[in-house]
């Protein structure tokens, strides 16, 4: 086992532990300082990440490092979505310390939950080996059922927490069984393995149907529809800073998980799951569009939104080129920041407005300038306005789509589009616009200018300035596809 | 003589079913279904799978039974109204009773389209011995797995942690 | 398949069933019963009729012990197929040695957990 090669995995996990025998055996120190010391540490090891990330980035780019057996893979995407994971469980943690309040009890397992679901993503992004997908995925998926339902007290966060431990479990199943028939076409439940007998002329009818309990239970954790129900009642039961990690990094996850199953393991069977992708991504279109419409809670809009956004991003992997990938890429980058900014903003108001509705923000514009500034740069990215950088990666995937061909998912991609437009604009509107219900300014502490001007600045820079992060997502997804 | 003993296992699972879908009492049900899934371990074994077979006795009929056996009792062990046949539950039953004889009588005497593992994969030498080598990994991640798990439990399930 | 070497499990449980049949048939039969009757049957002169079911609702107390148990009871099962190859592969080094002690040591950092946030304590 090289153990060289989880270096960072390593770091999280003793981080994990040691997080949880400061908090037992010194009890006196109060768990927020130990809280903020943990998201210093995840600060460093993501930075040590980054750098070395960087400096042997070439190295990683074009060979690979493969470690376990053949089962763990050190190459671009896998670096990519570790740093995606960090950056997330960074984001995640701030907000919920924001969040949670002085007295918390549970504020440590949180954080350590958080973690978790870090290494969990961590691990799933070098996974090339289906039983480690699999731990991997439930490591993220478990941490979920608990953040979800950690409100003991609100109706509202239990009945979500069982939504998600139901539909989680049954699809986790689905999933499950799908590596088992995989199994038994291919006899190995490896990717090189499975891409051996995926790429037959007549692929078994087991691994087609294996695949497709796989997509379906993958689907469940993207919220693709017809997957995608549990996703409205989940995102707004769970508490707010839960919905903004399981926004970014649980579709984080998936999405790396799916490029590469779909490139490295299936790689032969395009013509097999195209449709299904493309299937996928029109419905995710339309209900996360169309269900938006007529939302009263923000929280709830997000929701539809993230359907929405898992929409665009299986047209660029239904686009099966390097652009649509590598835009796939691009996008999750663009989104996890303007899901930030959106969220930081939700947990600022949480206190006098619990439930998020949108019709409370009125006047948000005049109370706290800061506040709606960012909440606007947000909800502008996620619509897509030009110059932001949802707009740039909504380009790419219209253009993949275009370049591969699929004029009618086009078409529903951009009446998607259109129609969210509507709804996004419908909460600015509120916000500057609408009949104030509160008027009181709003304190915002510097910490949280700092953080959120740097995120604003982010969606525009990689908006402004598509190139480098366009390059590395591209490059990334050659080299993939080039195995 | 393992032909005899899959029928009497066999027979067993079957009595066992049939009992935990008419008994009246949850709690006979329950018992009924521990009896049942001792039986399946009986089936394992005869596949040469033995490692499924104790894991089936040790979580299974074992820890899992505890966890039902809880809710019912948590729930109230009070026997259970008699309800109608709902026509809805019973066209998807005989549509399975269907697909499934439907696959009886067209596998039946076929080789399965499966590649297994080569050698005595069931046993639990060779189980261990890939566990612990080539699956050390995810074996690693399952014990953070489990950590998570604990931790997660008595998150949602305790009181109030700093009062006591 | 030899079936030889089951042979005490056979008898084990060839064994337990016998008995458990035994409780069941031979005390009616040995016992003296009269015919029951409604006198007979209700609590006696300075007794109470039963105020509920003799099977009370479980505390939601167990709840956790419950799910404790089941998380545990799948690290023994880890447990088995390592005792079985262990004298085995020790020979070819000693990280079958080590990869059970981390194993160990995180789920151990568990059982602190829930130990020392009393989650074990009855009260």
């Amino acid at each position: 086992m090289e153990i060289h090669l989880l270096k960072s995995e390593m770091a999280v996990a003793l981080l994990m532990g040691w997080l949880l025998l400061v908090d037992l055996f010194m009890p006196r120190i109060p768990k927020r300082y130990l809280a903020r010391t943990a998201v210093v540490f995840l600060l460093g090891i993501t930075g040590w990440l980054v750098w070395t990330g960087a400096g042997v980035g070439e190295r990683w780019m074009e060979g690979v490092l493969v470690g376990g057996g053949g089962m763990f893979v050190l190459d671009g995407l896998a670096l990519w979505g570790k740093e995606f994971a960090f950056w997330a469980a960074l984001f995640a943690m701030v907000a919920g310390m924001r969040f949670a309040g002085k007295d918390d009890d549970h504020l440590v397992e949180r954080v350590f939950l958080q973690l978790a679901a870090c290494l969990g993503m961590m691990l799933l992004a070098s996974a090339s080996h289906f039983a480690l997908v699999f731990v991997a995925l439930e490591l993220v998926t478990v941490v979920f059922y608990v953040l979800v339902a950690s409100r003991r007290h609100d109706g509202l966060s239990v009945e979500a927490g069982v939504k998600y431990l139901i539909y989680g479990a049954m699809s986790s199943g689905v999933m499950l069984y799908g590596m088992a028939l995989v199994y038994g076409a291919t006899g190995s439940l490896g990717f090189a393995e499975t891409a051996r007998v995926a790429a037959q002329p007549t692929p078994p009818m087991l691994l087609k149907m294996g695949l497709l309990l796989m997509l379906a239970g993958l689907g469940f954790k993207l919220a693709a529809a017809p997957f995608h129900w549990w996703a409205p009642d989940v995102y707004e039961g769970a508490p707010t800073p839960v919905t903004a990690f399981l926004a970014t990094l649980s579709k984080g996850a998936g999405f790396v998980l799916l490029v590469r199953m779909l490139t490295v393991a299936f790689g032969g069977m395009k013509e097999f799951w195209l449709p299904v992708i493309g299937v996928m991504a029109g419905l995710s279109l339309l209900f996360g569009s169309l269900g938006g419409i007529s939302q009263t809670s923000l929280k709830r809009l997000m929701g539809y939104s993230s359907v929405a956004h898992t929409g665009f991003m299986l047209l660029g992997v239904a686009a099966v080129s390097c652009a649509g990938l590598g835009g796939v890429l691009y996008y999750l980058t663009g989104y996890l920041l303007a899901n930030a900014l959106v969220f930081g903003v939700m947990c600022e108001t949480s206190g006098e407005n619990p439930y998020q509705e949108i019709r409370e923000y009125a006047g948000l514009g005049a109370r706290s300038r800061w506040l709606a500034g960012a909440l606007l740069i947000g909800l502008l990215s996620l619509s897509g306005i030009p110059p932001l950088a949802g707009f740039v990666a909504k380009l790419l995937m219209f253009k993949a789509a275009w370049q591969g061909g699929m004029t009618v998912l086009l078409g529903i991609a951009l009446l998607a589009a259109v129609v969210s437009l509507y709804y996004y604009l419908n909460v600015i509107r509120h916000m500057y616009a609408g009949e104030p219900v509160l008027t009181d300014g709003l304190r915002v502490p510097y910490g949280v200018k700092l953080l959120q001007g740097a995120l604003a600045a982010g969606v525009v820079a990689v908006g402004f300035f598509p190139g480098p992060w366009w390059d590395g997502s591209l490059m990334i997804v050659r080299a993939l596809a080039g195995r | 003589m393992t032909a005899a003993l899959f029928y009497i296992m066999g027979l067993a699972m079957l009595g066992f079913g049939v009992a935990v879908i008419t008994s009246r009492n949850p709690v006979n049900s329950a018992m009924s279904l521990v009896l049942l899934l001792a039986a399946m371990s009986g089936l394992f074994v005869l596949l040469g799978a033995f490692f499924l077979a104790a894991v089936q006795v040790l979580v299974y009929a074992g820890a899992i039974m505890v966890v039902f056996l809880f809710v019912i009792m948590f729930l109230g062990p009070d026997e259970g109204v008699r309800r109608r046949l709902h026509w809805f539950g019973a066209i998807n039953g005989l549509l399975v009773v269907v697909a499934l004889l439907y696959a009886f009588f067209t596998l039946a005497g076929k080789q399965p389209p499966m590649i297994g593992a080569e050698g005595r994969a069931g046993t639990v030498e060779s189980l261990g011995r890939l566990l612990f080598s080539k699956y050390l990994l995810p074996f690693e991640v399952a014990s953070v797995l489990l950590l998570v798990a604990i931790v997660g439990a008595v998150v949602l399930a305790r009181k109030d942690a700093r009062s006591s | 398949m030899i079936f030889a070497e089951y042979l005490p499990a056979a008898l084990q449980a060839g064994i337990a069933l016998a008995f458990v049949a035994a409780m069941l048939i031979v005390p009616p039969i040995v016992a003296k019963k009269g015919a029951p009757n409604p006198a007979k049957d209700s609590a006696y002169e300075c007794g109470l009729p039963a105020a509920q079911s003799g099977r009370p609702r479980f505390s939601i107390k167990f709840y956790l012990v419950a799910i404790l148990f089941v998380l545990f009871d799948i690290e023994v099962v880890f447990l088995y197929p390592w005792a079985v190859v262990y004298k085995e592969m020790l020979r070819e080094g000693l990280s079958i040695l080590f990869s059970m002690l981390t194993f160990l040591a995180i789920l151990f950092l568990g059982f602190l957990y829930v130990w020392k946030k009393g989650a074990l304590d009855w009260k």
